[in-house]
């Protein structure tokens, strides 16, 4: 992040009652990114998807065998293309009853067979708790 | 719909690659819940998802667990008792993979050897078909191609120290279909016995064994010194030698000594347990038999 960088914040209960349009300015004020991040645990960004002129979805499901090493069984996608690319990762709850408290992740490898066993992937980000959105 | 997400920018994307979706619980035991996802790559150009080649499409998984005082450097009871499987490749050359998942702080070893398929009492380098390479922290993974259709191997599962008992998984993984079948322990429910003794100041130290009826034994020396000696093992019956380790004396800094055969009844068996030079002062004699064995200290 850059350094000093402020980022404008909008209260829309600082006027008390609901927010509406007539009270759109009232409220805003500015903090630098490192107060920011002082005072808030979460950031939620929103992006457009449609930038990108191309996208590709899959749903799958797979059941985790309880280990981060032997992974041949994980669900696991082969990816052709060229340029950079983002890539999204949701998981879908069936029910708050699951009582998943554990993370989820994806890892980049070169090549086109499965991996079986966890080493040295090109690219990888793990989320450890679930954020809800 | 709820849900968790995780975005991953690539730069440049190493085309073609394969992406792989974790999920973990620490807090929950096993077996985990299914768990469903949807997975959306943008990019500025054209991108296609597939599903990755299946190299290794046969899987052997094992579940086990190392007893109480199995372990790789002890000198009771030592590698021979570690978990071991017959490998069976079938009529391809096969292309193999291994992998060994114990404890977080348990130091693991995975090993595939020659050995027409039976138990290792030890490892010799010549034997090692691969091998995962220094003990490592909770997992070890080895990996062979071209391995040899028609020819049985065995698989090691072993660990460096032998505190508690401690669980294990194994997973072979192929190109063929290859069979795993457990080697069990042969001296399992077996009379052993466990002699400190030392040279004395002597090169010998003389044991006299005796059995009731036909047995079949082993012992393995061990050294109890810091810095052990060359030694060599052999068993006598009227001044004549029997069997031996060897014409040559073994470093047990490097390799373990021993010898097994079969001992009749009536019989008095000397056991000789030589040294060469001054080095190693006390010693450890570890004997398995299937049946009595007396075992004596000699009067040298």
């Amino acid at each position: 992040m850059v350094k000093g960088m402020k980022v404008q914040l909008r209260n829309p209960w600082s006027q008390g009652g609901v927010p509406s349009e007539a009270t759109r300015d009232a409220g805003t004020f500015w903090l630098d990114f490192r107060a920011l991040c002082q005072r808030f645990k979460t950031l939620y960004l929103n992006w457009n998807p449609a930038i990108f002129e191309y996208s590709s979805t899959k749903h799958f499901s797979f059941t985790p065998n309880g280990s981060d090493f032997d992974i041949g069984s994980n669900a696991q996608i082969s990816l052709k293309g060229s340029g950079d690319a983002w890539i999204l990762l949701q998981r879908h709850y069936l029910g708050k009853a699951e009582g998943w408290e554990g993370y989820i992740g994806i890892s980049v490898f070169p090549g086109t067979e499965r991996i079986y066993t966890y080493s040295r992937p090109v690219y990888r980000v793990f989320s450890m708790k679930a954020m809800l959105i | 719909m709820e849900a968790n997400h995780t975005l991953l920018k690539i730069s440049g994307i190493p085309s073609p690659c394969v992406i792989v979706i974790s999920a973990n619980d620490k807090k929950s035991a096993p077996p985990l819940p299914e768990v469903f996802f949807s997975l959306t790559v943008y990019s500025k150009s054209r991108c296609e998802l597939s599903e990755p080649v299946n190299a290794l499409g046969h899987e052997v998984r094992m579940r086990g667990t190392w007893p109480r005082g199995v372990s790789y450097k002890s000198p009771l009871s030592t590698f021979v008792e570690n978990p071991q499987w017959k490998l069976i490749v079938g009529n391809e050359k096969a292309r193999i993979l291994a992998l060994l998942e114990g404890d977080e702080e348990t130091a693991v070893n995975v090993t595939i050897a020659w050995s027409a398929g039976k138990r290792l009492a030890r490892l010799a380098n010549q034997d090692i078909l691969c091998q995962s390479g220094e003990y490592a922290l909770h997992h070890a993974t080895t990996s062979a191609r071209n391995v040899k259709p028609s020819t049985q191997y065995t698989v090691i599962a072993s660990r460096f120290e032998e505190h508690a008992k401690a669980r294990f998984t194994l997973v072979v993984r192929s190109d063929v279909q290859v069979e795993l079948m457990p080697l069990r322990e042969e001296w399992a429910g077996k009379s052993r016995k466990h002699i400190e003794s030392g040279w004395e100041g002597k090169s010998i130290k003389r044991f006299m064994l005796e059995v009731s009826r036909l047995t079949s034994f082993s012992v393995r020396l061990s050294s109890l010194a810091k810095t052990p000696p060359f030694v060599r093992l052999c068993l006598q019956v009227n001044d004549t030698e029997l069997i031996s380790s060897g014409d040559q004396y073994t470093d047990l800094g490097l390799q373990t000594c021993e010898i097994a055969g079969d001992l009749l009844g009536g019989e008095e068996y000397v056991l000789c347990v030589e040294r060469l030079g001054e080095d190693g002062t006390e010693f450890a004699l570890d004997f398995l038999a299937d049946g009595e064995l007396e075992v004596e200290m000699g009067n040298d």
